[in-house]
C-alpha cells in the first residue's frame, strides 16, 4: 500500500518541480539572449569564447541562465528529500538511508561549486 | 556570428534528438562527439552542453517513466548511488586532464560504442523478474550476488565515463541492467534514464563550478534535442529503425576517426589539425 503511494506520489511531485525550473531556466535564457542581441561587442566576445573557452563576464555568459541551472541540478535534491520522507514514512528505511546519502553526494557538490 | 552557432547548435541538435531516439542511444552519447568532432568550441563547453542535454532530457522523462511503470525507482537509487559519486570523480578527472587526451580517448571510446552498436544483439526481453518483484533484497539472494555486485562495478565506471565525457551513456547502463540485473528490456531502459538523471546532476556541478557551461551554446542545444526527441518518439512506429541506427553508427565512426585523427596528431606529432 505505502509502495504504491510513494510510486503514485513522488513522479507528480517530482514533474511539477522540474516544469517549474525548467521554465524559469529557458526564460532566463531568452533574456540572456536579447541583452546580448542588443550589444554587438557582447556577440563578438561570446562567438570568441564560444571557440577558446575563456571564461566571460556574467553580464554575457548569462548569470540568470546559470543560476537556472542550478536551481535545476538542485530541483533533484528537493525532489530526493522528499522521497527519502516517503520512504521513512513508509518503513523502508534502507531506500531513506540511500536517498538521504544521495542528498548528501548533491549538497557537497553543490556547497564546492558555490563556495 | 555566436547566433549562427546557435542556430546551427539547435538545428543539429534537433536532428541529432531524432535520429538518437529512433537508433537507440542518449542523445547525449551522440550529441557530444559529433559537436566536437565537427565544430571549434571549446571542448569544456561542449561537454558541459553535453550534461546539461542528457540531464535536461532525463529530468523531463523520468516522472513519467515512474508512472508508467518502466522506471523503477526502487532498483535505479542503489546503482545511482555508486554511478553519482564516480560520476563526480570522471567529471573532476575529465577536466583536470589536457583536452586534446580527454577528446583522443573519446575517439577511441565512440570506436567501441559504434562497434557495440553494430554487434550487440536484442537483449533480453523477458528478463529474469516476473510481476512485482523489483526489490533490493531479491539482488543479493543467494545466486545473484556476484551478477548484482558486478553490476555495481559497472555503474561505477558508467559513471566515470558519464562525468569525464559528458555523457548520458544510457547504451551502456541498459545492457548492465538487461543482462547482469536481469531486468527486461523496457523497464531496464526506464530505469537506466532514472540512474542517468542522478549521475548527470551530481557531475554538472563539478562543470559549473569550472563555468564550463556556456547557456548560449547549452540552451539551443537543450531546446533542439528535447523537440526533436519527442518528434522521434512519435515517428518510432512509423520509421524502420535499421536504416536510421546505421546512420548513428557511421555518425559515430566518423565522429571517432576525426577526434583520434585531430587530438592524436596533436598529441603524438604536435601537429595541430
Amino acid at each position: 500500500m505505502e509502495s504504491k503511494l510513494i510510486e503514485r506520489k513522488y513522479p507528480r511531485f517530482f514533474s511539477a518541480v522540474v516544469r517549474i525550473f525548467l521554465f524559469l531556466m529557458v526564460s532566463a535564457f531568452i533574456f540572456n539572449l536579447f541583452s546580448v542581441v542588443s550589444d554587438r561587442s557582447s556577440a563578438e566576445k561570446a562567438a570568441e569564447a564560444a571557440i577558446s573557452g575563456e571564461i566571460l563576464p556574467q553580464s554575457i555568459s548569462g548569470v540568470a541562465v546559470i543560476a537556472a541551472v542550478k536551481l535545476l541540478s538542485g530541483s533533484l535534491i528537493i525532489s530526493f528529500s522528499y522521497l527519502s520522507f516517503l520512504f521513512f514514512r513508509g518503513r523502508e528505511y534502507i531506500f531513506s538511508l540511500i536517498t538521504a546519502l544521495l542528498v548528501l553526494i548533491f549538497l557537497i557538490s553543490a556547497a564546492a561549486s558555490i563556495c | 556570428m555566436i547566433f549562427i552557432y546557435a542556430a546551427l547548435l539547435f538545428l543539429i541538435s534537433f536532428v541529432i534528438g531524432i535520429l538518437a531516439v529512433i537508433g537507440g542511444i542518449g542523445g547525449g552519447s551522440l550529441f557530444v562527439p559529433v559537436i566536437s568532432a565537427f565544430f571549434p568550441f571549446s571542448f569544456d563547453f561542449v561537454r558541459g552542453a553535453g550534461l546539461f542535454v542528457a540531464l535536461g532530457s532525463s529530468l523531463s522523462a523520468g516522472p513519467r517513466l515512474i508512472e508508467s511503470g518502466y522506471g523503477k525507482l526502487r532498483l535505479a537509487l542503489p546503482f545511482a548511488l555508486s554511478g553519482a559519486v564516480f560520476s563526480v570523480l570522471g567529471a573532476r578527472a575529465g577536466l583536470l586532464v589536457d583536452d586534446r587526451i580527454v577528446g583522443f580517448l573519446l575517439g577511441v571510446m565512440m570506436f567501441f560504442v559504434s562497434f557495440f552498436m553494430l554487434f550487440k544483439k536484442g537483449g533480453k526481453k523477458e528478463g529474469e523478474f516476473r510481476d512485482e518483484d523489483f526489490s533490493f533484497k531479491v539482488l543479493f539472494r543467494p545466486g545473484r550476488r556476484l551478477k548484482t555486485l558486478s553490476a555495481f562495478i559497472s555503474f561505477s565506471f558508467i559513471g566515470f565515463i558519464a562525468g569525464m565525457f559528458g555523457l548520458g551513456a544510457g547504451w551502456a547502463g541498459v545492457p548492465v541492467l538487461n543482462l547482469l540485473v536481469g531486468l527486461p528490456l523496457r523497464i531496464a531502459a526506464g530505469t537506466s534514464n532514472i540512474i542517468i538523471s542522478v549521475n548527470v546532476s551530481s557531475a554538472i556541478w563539478v562543470y559549473l563550478k569550472n563555468n564550463a557551461v556556456f547557456p548560449l551554446i547549452a540552451i539551443p542545444s537543450f531546446l533542439g534535442m528535447f523537440i526533436g526527441s519527442r518528434i522521434g518518439a512519435s515517428m518510432l512506429g512509423r520509421v524502420k529503425p535499421g536504416f536510421i541506427r546505421l546512420a548513428v553508427i557511421l555518425f559515430l565512426l566518423l565522429s571517432g576517426i576525426r577526434l583520434v585523427y585531430s587530438n592524436g596528431m596533436f598529441l603524438f606529432f604536435q601537429q595541430g589539425v
